[in-house]
């Protein structure tokens, strides 16, 4: 075999190879995606759960519906738990992480027990463990992104989930914003 | 004799790669269609999800009692005042039908998904399809201190619920049947 046919051949076994790692990148990249999609979808769904579990809590504990109206002129506000203290009170503490059954069901009794809040979920799909955060804090409607740094009419829950396989470096984030008059 | 050898030789090796090529194209094939039935059933289970999550979020809308009719591992019988058919107290009920409904697919695990609604006055109706390729449709109940109730059930003592549900296909591909699950736990603001 000459030069020639000799290159040829190995030009043509080069192709080959390239050809072959590019396949196994496809099937890869497909399995990878298809994971990554249905953590996402896991993630939401779990935030979601959680998100609904906070929602049945009362809006503060120092205080029972109904509250009056936001925004009116009554100051009963100022007597919900104090910004700074957001979190759970005395004989609602637990290990954290949380994991189930949860305890956060029976030892939180308000919204803003859940500051601060994690929990370690396994996963049926073979995704392995999420985790679901939690942070709490006062807003006002006209500024409801921003922390308010006092006791307002209206608290932010924000769950947070991510997965330290399948989610590195990413969240899922979901909020809501519930109001004195709900609960 | 060297010449025959070299030939033989080399038609062998043309042949174990067009073997591979065509290993490779078949190897592919089979991802993609494994990958595109799965996503199909994601999308699927997504959409079943949805319309269960709008069901049993309403338990016990606007009724004093009774918000759970019938609970099992695989059925529930929820009661509301549908805000969608003229505040009516409603019931809604979700079970997985026998294997044999599916027994011409080649999956021996796949059911149907049946959804019953109707109203409290009206009494009974005739279950409709929500699905087809339910491979586990389990159903799993809490007291008020998120412990597990066991069977039968005390439905007055439900406060959470969570669905576990699979859809697979029917067909098998690449040696597995292609599925997505759906976990739930539903707290009912109206029963907490």
């Amino acid at each position: 075999m000459g030069l020639g046919q000799t290159m040829l051949t190995m030009a043509f076994f080069i192709v080959l190879c390239i050809m072959f790692i590019n396949a196994y990148r496809v099937l890869n990249n497909a399995d990878q995606q298809l994971l990554t999609a249905t953590a996402y979808k896991t993630a939401t769904d779990l935030g979601q759960s959680l998100m609904t579990e906070i929602m049945t809590k009362k809006f503060d504990q120092n205080f029972n519906p109904p509250y009056g109206s936001i925004g009116s002129s009554s100051n009963i506000y100022t007597g919900f738990t104090l910004a700074s203290k957001l979190g759970p009170e005395a004989g609602e503490s637990f290990t954290l992480p949380d994991q189930s059954p949860f305890q956060s069901i029976t030892k939180y009794n308000d919204v803003d027990d859940y500051n601060h809040y994690y929990r370690l979920t396994d996963s049926t799909n073979g995704l392995g463990r999420f985790r679901d955060s939690v942070i709490v804090y006062y807003v006002q409607m006209t500024n409801p992104p921003t922390s308010y740094n006092s006791q307002w009419w209206t608290k932010r829950i924000e769950v947070w989930v991510t997965n330290d396989v399948w989610l590195t470096n990413k969240w899922v984030k979901q909020y809501s914003i519930v109001g004195a008059s709900t609960r | 004799m060297g010449a025959i050898i070299d030939i033989v030789a080399s038609l062998t090796l043309r042949a174990a790669i067009v073997l591979a090529v065509l290993n490779m194209t078949i190897a592919l094939q089979g991802k993609l269609s494994e990958k595109t039935v799965q996503a199909n059933m994601f999308s699927l289970v997504t959409t079943v999800s949805r319309v269960m999550s709008v069901d049993l979020n309403l338990v016990g809308n606007n009724i004093a009692s009774n918000y759970f009719t019938y609970a099992s591992q695989d059925t529930i019988e929820v009661c509301f005042q549908d805000p969608s058919n003229l505040n009516k107290p409603t019931w809604v009920k979700y079970f997985a039908g026998p294997t044999s409904e599916l027994s011409a697919t080649a999956n021996p695990n796949d059911r149907k998904l049946y959804r019953a609604a109707g109203t409290v006055a009206a009494g009974t109706a005739t279950p409709a399809v929500a699905a087809i390729g339910v491979s586990q449709l389990k159903f799993t109940y809490y007291d008020v201190s998120g412990n597990t109730l066991s069977a039968p059930v005390n439905k007055s003592s439900i406060k959470s619920f969570k669905v576990y549900l699979v859809m697979a296909s029917g067909d098998l591909i690449n040696n597995v049947y292609p599925a997505a699950e759906w976990t739930f736990r539903f707290f009912p603001p109206n029963i907490n």
